[in-house]
């Protein structure tokens, strides 16, 4: 199988690059070959410390453990936040920068993001099978031949709130989180276009497929070259409302031979 | 519409809590476990929200600074009451606050092993940090206008550096009357200073040492006791939204039109009080 990555992505309006906290995987852009491909997106949520960082290991295991079960990822990936926190805590003491009391609640707390997770497999015979995994309000969206086929695991605009499930780090919470998670799969064609996208993105997109206006068609449009025709677009609606004001990321997978 | 401007380090909003010091706020509030004066019972509350405002701020790079912050007194003179290496500054970013308590008090906090967290030091007995930044002072009478009229020029000052931003709250707390005047011109006059996003707010939290109920948020003045509650009442600004909105998730259910504004609190209803009427920041 082949397919044709790209990624787009922006913080939120009046926040630096440096206070993004949305994460996705694979960084590449251009076109990946093989039997069996994984895709990622999190959302680091704002309110916990070092997020940003728990949400890019999340995405990291997930691409990287092709032949792990989703419990298997998250439990991968609490095991190895014990050691990027012991390396940042060792960090912070060698640039002589040593925890703040108003950071240790935070640091005590665990992070937390959000994780929508696919995985692409190529079975003989055809057709392609995927699966997905999410927990949280992050989303895949599947579209064939110009029509909405699958929305997981959100369903609808209106189910977008603001405490949205969430997978903590602290490996003591992994039956909490392997109970909320979600999984579904179904089949692919070549032609077929993913969505990863985190949860402001995910909300305008069902919003605009209630309306029946194909959001996926102005998603199609970007290329990845040209990232300031998307942060000139998000802008765009951000401004009128449609887009809320968070960070935003879009990884977009179209198997090629449609 | 008034009171969406987005909070962001760009775009930071203000609180200014203005604390009424009083002789009387000696007196015992209603509500705690044990005796606790009011002037007390107010320090506590307000350096225990600085903490928490600090805390829900902080991200590695160190505390966002979404909020600029504020504390007055008012008894025998209009001062800031910031003590340590913020005293007698009026409003300071919130990473500054975070950065200079005037003392933080190691406290032991029982947590067993397996809700430590990420921290290696997590475990049993582990010390918790407890910051404060001023103390309590109940000496004097209770100049209101005095301190409705040095919030009006410190956030005069502000709203020119700051003309986008979501609209300043001010949050007085006091146990009685203005000895220096009518203070409703004056609170009036404070509420006229706008941002782009609407005006200042002003919520009114009034003590008592009573045990009478408190009313919390009321929309009408029709419930209200006497003359001084209902002037109280007219003085403080309807609650924006959100902020109607987070006190019906505490299941207040409030009518559109509710005021910041409580009468007769107790150690609860401050605590409920601030939390309501501090939240404009919505972080997911």
């Amino acid at each position: 199988m082949k397919a044709v990555v790209a990624s787009f992505w922006l913080p939120r309006a009046g926040s630096g690059v440096e206070e993004y906290e949305d994460a996705y995987c694979p960084k590449r852009n251009g076109t990946r070959s093989s039997r069996r491909m994984r895709f990622a997106v999190a959302d680091g949520a704002s309110e916990s410390l070092l997020s940003g960082m728990w949400a890019d290991l999340l995405v990291r295991t997930w691409c990287r453990s092709r032949r792990l079960g989703p419990g298997e990822v998250i439990a991968t990936a609490m095991s190895g936040w014990q050691g990027e926190m012991t390396a940042y805590l060792e960090g912070r003491e060698r640039h002589e920068r040593p925890i703040q009391w108003f950071e240790e609640p935070g640091l005590a707390k665990g992070a937390h993001a959000t994780l929508v997770g696919l995985d692409l497999t190529t079975p003989s015979p055809a057709p392609g099978r995927w699966t997905a995994v999410a927990l949280g309000d992050s989303c895949m969206f599947q579209v064939r031949e110009g029509r909405l086929i699958t929305s997981f695991p959100m369903k609808t605009s209106a189910e977008f709130g603001t405490s949205p499930k969430l997978v903590p780090s602290r490996p003591h919470l992994l039956g909490r989180a392997l109970a909320n998670l979600d999984e579904a799969e179904g089949d692919w064609c070549p032609g077929d276009v993913f969505f990863l996208t985190t949860d402001a993105i995910a909300a305008w997109f069902l919003a605009g497929a209630e309306e029946g206006s194909a959001p996926w068609s102005r998603l199609a449009d970007f290329e990845p070259h040209t990232p300031e025709l998307f942060a000139a677009w998000v802008g765009e609606q951000r401004g009128l409302g449609l887009i809320r004001n968070d960070d935003v990321t879009m990884l977009r997978v179209e198997i090629a031979g449609g | 519409m008034p009171y969406t401007a987005e909070i962001s380090r760009a775009n930071p909003t203000c609180f200014l809590f203005l604390i009424d010091q009083s002789e009387s706020m000696k007196n015992n509030i209603g509500g705690g476990d044990k005796p606790m004066q009011k002037a007390e019972a107010v320090a506590d509350a307000v350096n225990r929200l600085l903490s928490e405002l600090s805390i829900k701020c902080a991200k590695e790079d160190g505390v966002r600074n979404y909020f600029h912050v504020g504390v007055l007194g008012y008894g025998a003179s209009v001062s800031p009451l910031f003590e340590g290496e913020l005293a007698g500054r009026d409003l300071v970013p919130l990473s500054d606050v975070a950065a200079h308590p005037a003392r933080l008090e190691e406290r032991s906090r029982s947590l067993p092993a397996s809700v430590g967290g990420d921290l290696p030091a997590a475990g049993p007995g582990r010390k918790v940090m407890f910051p404060t930044w001023f103390s309590p002072v109940a000496y004097g009478d209770t100049p209101m206008c005095g301190a409705f009229t040095r919030a009006r020029s410190v956030l005069e000052g502000w709203l020119a550096d700051h003309p986008r931003s979501f609209p300043p709250i001010v949050v007085n707390i006091t146990d009685g009357e203005s000895t220096d005047g009518d203070a409703a011109p004056v609170a009036q006059s404070l509420q006229s200073l706008t941002s782009a996003d609407g005006a200042v707010l002003l919520f009114n939290l009034h003590l008592s040492a009573d045990k009478n109920e408190p009313i919390i948020f009321p929309a009408e003045e029709t419930n209200l006791p006497d003359d001084f509650a209902r002037r109280l009442h007219r003085m403080s600004s309807v609650l924006p939204a959100q902020m109607r909105e987070a006190a019906n998730r505490q299941g207040l259910m409030l009518d559109e039109q509710a005021r910041g504004f409580a009468f007769n609190a107790d150690i609860s209803a401050i605590v409920q009080f601030l939390d309501v009427g501090t939240q404009v920041l919505e972080l997911t």
